[in-house]
Parts: C-alpha cells; sequence; structure tokens
C-alpha cells in the first residue's frame, strides 16, 4: 500500500511540475485537409480538352 | 531567404537546449531516466522529447505504471534516433514506428515514436524516390527551409491518391511534430510538409517570442466560424506558404500533367480564401509585437498580390 501511496505522490508531483514548468502548452490540433473534388477535376480536364482543340 | 526568417529561426533554435534540459528534468523525476542530451540537439530529438512529455503526462494522469516504464524504454532508446537523410533535418517515419496515444487534450491521436523503428528500412525505392522529389521541389522553389527550420519527426499514415483528400495535422504541444498522409504525388507530398512545417515554426516561434496575439476573435473562410486571432494567424501564414509554393510550382513548370492541374485549382482556390480572409489576416498580424516576425508574415502575404494576374488564375 506504501508502495501504491508513494508511486501516486509521484505521478501528481509530475503532473504539478509539468503544469509549474509552463511546457504544458494550451492545447490544439491544427487538422488540415486538402481536396479538390471528383467534380472540379472533370471541370478543370473539362476546360483543358476545349482549350486544346 | 528573409533575414528576418533567419533571425526568428536563431532564436527558437537557441532556446531549444535549455526547453529539452527542463523536459528531462521533468522526466527523469518520473522515470528516473537521463533524457539524452547531445549538443547541439538534433531537430529529431527535440520532437520527440516533446512526444514522451506528452506520452508521460497522460500515463501519470492515469496512473499507469506500465505506461511510465513504457516511457522509460523509449529515453533509453534516444541515442539510436538515426541520422536524417541527407538535405533535411526530420525523420519520416511510418505510423508503424510510433506507439500511438489518444489523449483526451485533442480530437487527433498523438504519435509518440520508438526511435530502434526509425531506424528500420522500410522506404521502398519508388517512396524514397517520390520523397526525394518532394524535398527537391520544397529546394528548387526556395521553401525548404520552412522544413528544415521546424520540424524533427514526419509521421506519415496511409498513402492517399492524387486526386483524393488528403489529411495532415500539427500539434501545438507537440513542437517538430507532423502527422500527414502521403499523397501519390510529389506536389502534394511537398504541399503537406510545408503547410504543417509552417504551423510547427509559427507555434515554436509565438512561443518563444512571448506573443499571445490578443484581440477579439475573427472569421475564418476555412473553417466558416470565427477563431482566436492566433487560429487567423496560423492560417493566414500556412495558406499563405502554400500559395507561394504552388505559384512558383506553376511558374517553375515541374510536377506531372495532373499534378499542375491540381496545383492551378488550388492555387485559385486558396487565393479566393485569403482574399476573403485578408482583413482577418491583417488583424491578426497587426497583433504581433515582435517586428521581424510581424514583419515576414505581412510582407509574405502581401507578395502574393499579382500572383493571380500572373496566371489569369
Amino acid at each position: 500500500m506504501q508502495d501504491k501511496h508513494a508511486m501516486d505522490t509521484k505521478f501528481a508531483d509530475f503532473i504539478a511540475a509539468v503544469q509549474a514548468s509552463g511546457l504544458e502548452e494550451p492545447t490544439s490540433t491544427a487538422a488540415h485537409s486538402s481536396a479538390v473534388s471528383p467534380a472540379m477535376w472533370d471541370e478543370i480536364q473539362d476546360e483543358q480538352s476545349k482549350q486544346a482543340k | 531567404m528573409d533575414h528576418r526568417f533567419q533571425r526568428v529561426v536563431a532564436r527558437t533554435h537557441e532556446q531549444r537546449p535549455a526547453r529539452l534540459r527542463l523536459i528531462g528534468q521533468l522526466l527523469g523525476q518520473l522515470t528516473e531516466e537521463h533524457l539524452y542530451l547531445p549538443t547541439p540537439p538534433s531537430a529529431a530529438l527535440y520532437a520527440s522529447a516533446h512526444q514522451l512529455l506528452y506520452q508521460a503526462r497522460i500515463a501519470a494522469m492515469r496512473r499507469d505504471h506500465d505506461g511510465v516504464a513504457e516511457v522509460a524504454g523509449l529515453i533509453r532508446r534516444l541515442p539510436e534516433l538515426p541520422a536524417p537523410r541527407e538535405g533535411v533535418e526530420f525523420l519520416l517515419v511510418p505510423a508503424s514506428a510510433c506507439t500511438w496515444q489518444h489523449g483526451e487534450q485533442y480530437a487527433s491521436d498523438v504519435p509518440v515514436l520508438d526511435p530502434p523503428k526509425a531506424t528500420r528500412s522500410w522506404l521502398g525505392p519508388e517512396q524514397s524516390a517520390e520523397l526525394q522529389a518532394a524535398v527537391d521541389l520544397l529546394a528548387d522553389v526556395g521553401m525548404l527551409e520552412w522544413v528544415n527550420a521546424s520540424c524533427g519527426v514526419v509521421v506519415w499514415t496511409t498513402r492517399s491518391p492524387l486526386r483524393g483528400t488528403s489529411i495532415s495535422y500539427t500539434l501545438r504541444s507537440l513542437e517538430g511534430t507532423i502527422v500527414t498522409d502521403w499523397p501519390d504525388d510529389p506536389v502534394r507530398l511537398a504541399e503537406n510538409l510545408l503547410h504543417e512545417a509552417t504551423h510547427t515554426w509559427l507555434n515554436e516561434a509565438v512561443r518563444v517570442l512571448g506573443e499571445s496575439l490578443q484581440g477579439p476573435d475573427l472569421f475564418s473562410p476555412w473553417k466558416q466560424r470565427m477563431r482566436p486571432a492566433l487560429g487567423i494567424a496560423h492560417s493566414g501564414a500556412a495558406f499563405t506558404n502554400v500559395a507561394h509554393f504552388l505559384h512558383r510550382v506553376l511558374e517553375s513548370g515541374a510536377g506531372s500533367h495532373d499534378a499542375r492541374i491540381y496545383a492551378r485549382r488550388r492555387l485559385s482556390y486558396e487565393l479566393d480564401q485569403l482574399e476573403l480572409a485578408s482583413s482577418a489576416i491583417r488583424e491578426a498580424y497587426a497583433l504581433i509585437r515582435d517586428s521581424d516576425l510581424a514583419g515576414l508574415l505581412t510582407d509574405h502575404f502581401d507578395q502574393l498580390h499579382g500572383t493571380r494576374a500572373a496566371f489569369a488564375i
């Protein structure tokens, strides 16, 4: 039980130390998806073939 | 490269050893392992240390003894990180070379690189050639420095076709780490690397320069909602870089036939979005106090004028 208590204290101390260090930045994910829809591809290629004629 | 860019990069890199020492002290407190700290630290080590701190924090919050032991093992293996390939500072590794954390903090999964797995020869000749082509393309158009300035670990998830949707992301706490799929064309692969590198570069710069961009929320045409000024500055910087890149690709005549069709359409779309966001981007940049960072971003944005006319988009 004592070991468990010691480990719990260690975990809590670590979390507090990380918070105090300033290393824990505000969280965010900058997700990005890039797509050109199939319809746009068809449109672009139609334009290109017209230009080529 | 712009001297203001060089000065900002120098300032961010100067603080890396001190930040790594702090991460090392914290990790040592939990795991009793010493973080490997060569001088100067490699970009991959810098990125990996942030990943380990994240994993350690998740393990501590869950009171997960096995998780802490895993972090300790990864710290011991850090000296096994391989050197990056010639011309780049980052290690490009598959998702299978990482353990993945499903932290409650993020919408996206968080990778933690296992160093020995990064040393395996996993890149086939075809992918190796695609990566080299993407890197060469970035170098040819003068934009590889954006990637090299900030990226330490690039994790690729799945292959995606040129005509499909490509997904990539960065996490603010994980400086130097990018997650991206692998578009089936060097132009789109380079675009993803540059886009995400701009985010991780700006995250580090904003933190090191002590910027807070305090101001009212602004409208983002990309997200179609109001966002904090920092988010607008990120979108402005990343998409401005992408627009410059696509413009220079078209100008140089590089890329396959399909990639050039893609580049033209995407450039047109992004120029429209940047125009819609123009006042919001300027407002966000005006909140940046550091003259190098504010001047660099503003001038880079202003230099897009004329791009539309040049390509009759």
